[in-house]
């Protein structure tokens, strides 16, 4: 498990666009989709999902939002900017590359 | 249980700088967290272990603030090169200041040497005491938010050099008496050619006091 989260960390930002590119949505919302998705096998850390809001709504990928809840604290709601639905796709587009380059790699029948 | 998980929040966020993005960040995590555990109870989980799930998962938040200090140690570099500036200009013009009334005494005008020089030299006076001052009020302190051990010494340092404004009261009290005492001394004598001399002698005094202090700690 930890050494699969070191490298799924690394693409924390392009999983959380995927995520918001369905909706708006807000931490445990984003958190609890990872994890169904994944079938429990993957969850992100709070540090881990406050820091990537951090540095996308910093680098203008998503913008944020308070939600007026009647009940309880109030949530902070994300959405998806233009620039993180640009980012998103070469973000995807970057993986789907790396993906068939250390496929090719780590496959001992294609070595020459 | 709510109130469990607002003091654990409220712990790990208790040496983080405390600005309005740090209890933006705390009542959104803590919201979430709330509802993580709600869930969790809901799956079938006891109160403990869901709590104890729900802290495990929040990680090590330290890395939330690193961008977040407001200088940066270029910025800081920055700011201590012109603080050196100015200081050193303002020393210059301090020996400068001088300077007037020497020339002005080779004067055989009596406005000029009597009026002109000493006005000269209160200008650059105060001009010097300007620079020293915005400096002292514009430099950054060491009250950042990294709580590394130097840090914490510099903090300290900078406590004990407080400590020591006796010293900085003395020695302003003496500078006064020998401007004064210059100008008496001056005006009675007309000696202006010899007078300056009392600059140096109080500078002699100065570092006397400050060998005295020294040796006294």
């Amino acid at each position: 498990m930890s050494i699969a989260s070191d490298l799924i960390r690394g693409h924390t930002d392009t999983i959380i666009l995927a995520n918001l590119l369905k909706g708006d949505s807000y931490g445990y919302k984003i958190n609890k989709a990872i994890q169904e998705k994944t079938d429990g096998m993957y969850e992100l850390k709070e540090a881990t999902l406050y820091t990537a809001f951090k540095r996308l709504e910093t680098n203008g990928c998503i913008r944020s939002y308070w939600g007026n809840e009647n009940v309880g604290a109030r949530r902070r709601y994300y959405t998806i900017t233009p620039l993180g639905v640009e980012t998103y796709k070469i973000l995807s587009k970057d993986w789907d590359t790396a993906k068939v380059i250390i496929d090719k790699l780590i496959n001992p029948n294609n070595t020459q | 249980m709510e109130n469990r998980l607002k003091n654990h929040i409220e712990t790990i966020f208790n040496q983080m700088p405390q600005s309005q993005a740090t209890q933006e960040i705390k009542e959104e995590m803590l919201q979430n967290l709330i509802d993580k555990y709600n869930d969790l109870v809901a799956q079938g989980k006891s109160e403990e272990e869901a709590y104890s799930i729900t802290v495990a998962s929040i990680g090590d938040i330290s890395g939330l603030f690193q961008q977040q200090s407001t200088i940066s140690p270029q910025e800081m570099e920055k700011q201590k090169h012109k603080s050196a500036l100015l200081t050193s200009v303002s020393i210059m013009l301090y020996i400068l200041c001088v300077v007037p009334c020497i020339i002005f005494s080779f004067s055989s005008n009596v406005m000029l040497t009597a009026v002109a020089g000493p006005v000269l030299m209160f200008v650059i006076i105060a001009v010097a005491t300007g620079l020293l001052i915005y400096n002292n009020k514009t430099k950054p302190r060491y009250n950042q938010n990294n709580q590394t051990m130097v840090n914490e010494f510099k903090q300290w340092q900078q406590g004990n050099t407080s400590q020591s404004s006796k010293f900085k009261s003395i020695t302003s009290v003496l500078w006064s008496i020998t401007v004064v005492a210059y100008f008496i001394i001056s005006f009675l004598t007309g000696a202006w050619h010899v007078t300056w001399i009392l600059f140096l002698i109080t500078v002699a005094i100065q570092e006397i006091i400050k060998l005295c202090i020294t040796i006294k700690n």
